[in-house]
């Protein structure tokens, strides 16, 4: 049974891969300005709409398969805003409806009732979608999933209330009608051209179409997916995600209001029974089953749930039903995946990587003998002080995680921090990093206290981590994450961004990703393997050109040969002046790589020196070993 | 005074006891499986409805009670493997959030077809004929539901921390895999939570099909009232639940009240930001340490 | 009581990443096995496989009961008790409940009482185990896994992050727990406490088993340099 419900999980995963694979080859095989037209959003709107124009001009404006195709167009408005806010940045807001009925009413109230020109109805239902976006997303940023849905899914009560109870500027239970578009506010000045709304409506779906995709590659759009794919990695590169949500709850609403408004202005009429809660049961059902974060997911969602429910006319009550049973059994199917995470063009490595002043290359046979004995090099001697952690304490109910521990990195200085399993080297990464505060002691970097710094404001200022799991973002591809890591590129001077550059190329390589190969670069991260995802993350780490890089644990898994390409690496990425402290446990590296060691053993400080005094010390040998 | 008292107090109170049932079914799902299930509300209504339309078949009222106990347990069951055991203690929340919301709609759609959408009465329950005790109006099924709800929190309670399968339960909330580890089932822990909630649910339909018309969409309101009440007592809290869904029922009646009877569900909503604002773990619980 | 523990060709495997591969072991009753290994070896996998707490491939026996279909409460109930690495206590309940969960239902009794076996924990029966130190916390989930009357135990890294002293004490009980009749499987990076119970030493390195030794043996530890640091 568990293996059919595998080939069953895999198998869906199997024909959207299978059929993306087809869709990739037919554009590969297109000569390259065609492809490179064929993948803009905006070409594939304008095909759309064309197609959609071409139904109505045979079919007539006004008639029947006219309005199921301008609803659908209608509907997939709001489901782009679904999946803005949903399939973007991974909050589940079920009160989609709550937007669309604002955003109906006040253009139904506007233009039915006062007559007011559709060119002001619009932005402000527009407006008002924003608006209910803004107001939920503001607390509900802050929460886990399931306060966000709650939260929304309270808005759609709340605004179904306050139709019929403001019922002085809703007429309540009558609803409003006459919802003609007005060019001003000459109450003469209707339209009267069967043709204007409903090329309004294809025209905003263009705009809805283009928009959506042109959000996703946008920076914030990047931010807002890296949130979504891996939170503590996104935080790592200085991305809050706060900010993200909040944005992504307002855009989503903001369509879903121009898109309520737009149905009011394609009804002509409105009243509450138009706005139950079944329709924000309807966008989520939409989004989801086309796949939630994809650009034609919504289309093919939108589409299949507005015929398939015209066909059961007949049987009222059974759509909803189908919409149910096709949840549960799409959660069941999906476990794990209903976000359909598909990579967004970016700017290619080499392009990003672009290193314009000459800076050093690195070739991976470099002599290893060479720096064996310190870190004395032409640059001169590590610098100042750049990270310093004073008598820091941390506990975990009644675990003494870390119990007193002071050390400082100064910048070119490559620092080692081992230590058996359980001393506290990776809660000490930790707080330094923000994710957790010390419950007493200070952190310094830079002569400023980040102590009570949250991961992101520490990257911000200069710290820059992997992590023993690497914290890659799953749908996005390599170019995606060096994008971000480069648009979040900390100040240095033209020699240090050189040469951080050139390690990040190098890391690239080393992980047998060719940063110069543009279809490499295209390839999404999920595809790659876990020694590959670390040289990524790592090159990710080092390409923000931090003055801190903590690496924890970065040998495990590799073989022999990624290991002396990855200590040339890091002792070039600290000649250039970036401070390193790197936890491992693999003592042979340790001992080449580094200038200093500090020896952590239950939660404090055994021992600090230089490698080549390690393995003299008794004690250490004791304690980290059992015996050497 | 003796105006708040009958027109706030006692209805807010004995309302209240309806959405702290909710809670409190909330609290003892989530405690052991980390799961909210949206079709709980649904699971209320559903035997009432179907003792109804049994009744109304013609089918002796023992044997239409029977029925409609049976179909919750079916229902619950059914809820139980298709939408909660896959998800128990996973961590991703928007699975089952959708999946047991997929299971409500389902339900309610179900209910909505030979009800017909319209509100019905409920003639078997607790009588609800007023009369007046110490100069107030009240009936019994108005005050039967404080004390229903003490003595299923206390029970519960008991429970949870003097049985052996309670503290199996709660064991498996606190580290299902540590749990697992000990010969603890959490396929067994989660379907017998669920049988737990159901009885619930079953106290608390027949209460409120005896005090109040049964609405279609009675079940999303339930839903999102007694999850303010669990979210305030904090989530894993049986006596947290208790207090909640009491003071939801307080400041729901007093809006209805003092402001009006449709903006009931913008007080309990305003509730809900609040608790999120100055408290997101609840008056009870306790805050999450993260794992790096 | 007898009954031995028998692992065969064992495959643990995480998507596309094999954490072990033909992990083969017996475990006779008053027998310890150590399996060591650096950090990512695949010790951890391999316990999670044999405790069914992960997906695996190949054979699990204890007894005469094949355990490789049974879900991981299935194998506990059927004498594979396991202590898991990181302990895994009930933070919010007391100790004296922690015991009282691992007890098997039917009643059948361990060969020795937890608490005798620990009487350090006699102090603290009231108290929330989340609020005992580390080494408290190791002691409990051991004699958590002692109430279960199983017949076979594996330990997960027990003296991660404990004390010298502690590490001694736990070393000890293992070695009571084998005295018992126990058979006992650990997973450790240390050498010591192999050498201490003079154990059988299965070496593992990158999910593979690539030495079998005595923990008496004098080439150990350079087997174990060469397979850590490699």
């Amino acid at each position: 049974m568990a293996r059919f419900h595998e080939n069953l999980r895999t198998g869906t995963y199997a024909v959207q891969d299978v059929a993306r694979r087809g869709l990739d080859r037919v554009l590969d095989r297109l000569p390259a300005p065609v492809r490179r037209v064929a993948v803009m959003p905006s070409v594939q709107g304008l095909v759309l709409v064309a197609v959609a124009l071409a139904i109505l001009l045979v079919t007539g404006p006004l008639s029947y398969p006219a309005y199921v195709v301008l609803l659908i167009c209608v509907y997939l408005i709001s489901v782009y805003g679904v999946n803005v806010t949903i399939g973007f940045s991974g909050v589940l807001s079920l009160g989609q409806g709550a937007a669309f009925a604002v955003g109906a009413y006040v253009a139904g109230i506007l233009a039915g009732t006062y007559m007011w020109p559709i060119w002001l109805t619009l932005p402000l239902a527009l407006l008002s979608g924003l608006a209910v976006g803004v107001l939920v997303g503001l607390p509900a940023g802050r929460l886990a999933a399931l306060g966000l849905a709650m939260l929304s899914l309270g808005t759609v009560l709340v605004v179904s209330d306050m139709l019929v109870a403001l019922d002085d500027i809703t007429r309540g239970h009558s609803g409003i009608s006459g919802i003609t578009p007005f060019l001003s506010f000459d109450p003469d000045s209707y339209v009267l051209w069967e043709w204007f709304v409903p090329l309004l409506i294809l025209g905003v779906a263009f705009l809805a179409f283009w928009f959506h995709a042109r959000y996703r590659t946008s920076r914030l759009g990047r931010a807002t997916a890296a949130v979504r794919d891996e939170p503590i990695g996104a935080s790592a590169v200085g991305i809050g995600g706060y900010i993200t949500k909040v944005a992504a709850f307002a855009v989503g609403s903001g369509m879903g209001g121009l898109a309520g408004a737009l149905f009011a202005y394609l009804s002509v009429y409105i009243s509450p029974d138009a706005f139950l809660p079944s329709l924000s049961i309807l966008f989520l059902v939409m989004a989801v089953l086309g796949g939630l974060g994809s650009q034609l997911g919504p289309l093919v969602g939108v589409i299949i749930l507005v015929i398939v429910p015209l066909m059961l006319a007949p049987f009222p009550h059974v759509n909803i039903i189908v919409y149910g049973v096709l949840l549960v059994l799409l959660m069941r199917l999906r476990p794990r995946g209903i976000f359909s995470r598909t990579a967004a063009a970016a700017d290619p490595v080499r392009e990003s990587l672009a290193i314009d002043s000459a800076g050093p290359t690195v070739a991976a046979d470099a002599d290893p003998g060479g720096q064996a004995d310190g870190a004395v090099d032409a640059s001169g001697t590590p610098g100042d002080v750049v990270l310093r952690a004073e008598d820091v304490k941390r506990s975990f109910g009644g675990l003494k995680a870390v119990d007193g521990v002071t050390l400082e990195v100064r910048a070119g200085e490559i620092l080692g921090l081992i230590g058996p399993n359980g001393s506290g080297k990776t809660t000490m990464l930790n707080i330094i990093g923000g994710y957790y505060r010390p419950s007493s002691g200070t952190v310094w970097l830079e002569g400023v206290d980040v102590s009570r710094s949250r991961p992101q404001e520490s990257a911000r200022r200069g710290i820059a981590r992997t992590f023993q799991t690497p914290k890659t973002f799953t749908g996005m591809s390599i170019d995606e994450h060096i994008e971000i890591a480069v648009q979040r590129q900390l100040d240095a001077s033209p020699q240090r961004v050189a040469a951080c550059r050139a390690a990040a190329r190098a890391l690239l390589v080393a992980g047998g990703l060719n940063p110069d190969d543009l279809r490499v670069g295209r390839r999404e991260s999920r595809f790659l393997g876990h020694g590959q995802l670390r040289f990524l993350e790592a090159a990710m780490a080092i390409a923000r050109c931090p003055k801190v890089l903590l690496l924890d644990e970065p040998a495990a898994g590799l073989s022999a040969s990624e290991i002396e390409t990855l200590e040339n690496i890091v002792k070039d990425v600290a000649r250039a002046g970036v401070a390193v402290i790197i936890v491992e446990h693999h003592l042979e590296m340790v001992s080449r790589l580094v200038d200093r060691i500090v020896v952590l053993d239950l939660g404090r400080v055994l021992w600090e020196g230089h490698p080549d005094d390690l393995h003299d010390a008794e004690a250490v040998r004791a304690a980290y070993m059992g015996t050497v | 005074m003796d105006q708040f008292i009958q027109s706030i107090l006692l209805p807010g109170l004995s309302q209240g006891a309806i959405y702290g049932l909710i809670a409190v079914a909330f609290a003892v799902l989530h405690l052991t499986t980390g799961v909210i299930n949206f079709g709980h509300g649904q699971l209320v209504v559903l035997a009432p409805i179907i003792i109804l339309l049994s009744a109304a078949a013609g089918v002796p009222v023992w044997l239409a009670f029977l029925l409609g106990f049976a179909a919750l347990l079916i229902a619950a069951l059914v809820t139980e493997v298709v939408a909660i055991r896959p998800f128990v203690q996973s961590g991703s929340a928007v699975s089952w959030i959708l999946s047991t919301f997929g299971v409500s709609i389902v339900l309610t759609e179900i209910l909505a077809i030979p009800a017909g959408g319209e509100a019905t009465y409920f003639p078997f329950g607790i009588p609800s004929d007023p009369f007046t005790l110490w100069g107030f109006r009240v009936s019994w099924a108005e005050l039967s539901t404080l004390p229903a709800l003490l003595l299923v929190a206390v029970l519960l309670t008991v429970f949870y921390r003097a049985t052996r399968v309670g503290r199996e339960l709660r064991a498996v909330g606190e580290d299902v895999q540590g749990a697992e580890a000990l010969g603890i089932s959490r396929a067994r822990a989660s379907q017998i939570t669920v049988l737990i909630s159901a009885l619930i649910a079953a106290v608390t339909g027949f209460l409120v099909a005896s005090s109040q018309i049964l609405l279609p969409n009675l079940g999303i309101f339930f839903l999102f009232y007694g999850f303010v009440a669990v979210s305030m007592g904090g989530m894993n809290s049986i006596l947290g639940a208790v207090i909640g869904g009491l003071v939801v029922g307080l400041v729901s009646q007093a809006t209805a009240v003092y402001i009006g009877p449709l903006y009931g569900n913008l007080a309990v909503f305003t509730l809900l930001v609040l608790v999120y604002v100055v408290r997101p773990h609840g008056l009870f619980g306790a805050r999450p340490v993260r794992e790096v | 009581m007898a009954s031995e523990l028998v692992v065969e060709n064992l495959t643990v495997r995480y998507g596309a990443v094999v954490a072990a591969e033909g992990v083969s072991l017996t475990v006779a009753p008053g027998e310890c096995v150590v399996l060591l290994g650096a950090n990512g070896a695949g010790k951890t996998s391999t316990l999670h496989g044999i405790g069914g707490l992960t997906p695996a491939l190949g054979r699990v026996r204890l007894g005469d009961v094949e355990l490789d279909r049974l879900s991981a409460s299935r194998r506990a109930r059927a004498g594979l008790g396991h202590v898991l690495e990181g302990r895994h206590v009930f933070p919010n309940m007391t100790v004296a409940e922690n015991l009282d969960v691992a007890r098997p239902r039917g009643g059948a009794k361990p060969p020795v009482e937890p608490l005798d076996l620990l009487p350090e924990l006699k102090e603290h029966l009231g108290r929330a185990a989340g609020r005992l130190s580390g080494g408290q916390q190791q002691m409990l989930a051991i004699a958590r896994a002692v109430a279960g009357a199983p017949q076979a135990i594996m330990l997960d890294e027990p003296t991660n992050g404990l004390a010298p002293k502690l590490v001694a004490r736990t070393t000890e009980i293992i070695a009571t727990l084998r005295d018992l009749g126990f058979a006992v499987l650990v997973v450790e990076q240390r050498l010591e406490v192999a050498q201490d119970l003079a154990a059988d030493v299965l070496v593992l390195r990158h999910g593979h088993i690539v030495h079998e030794v005595k923990g008496t043996d004098p080439e150990l530890p350079d087997l174990l340099h060469a397979a850590y640091l490699s």
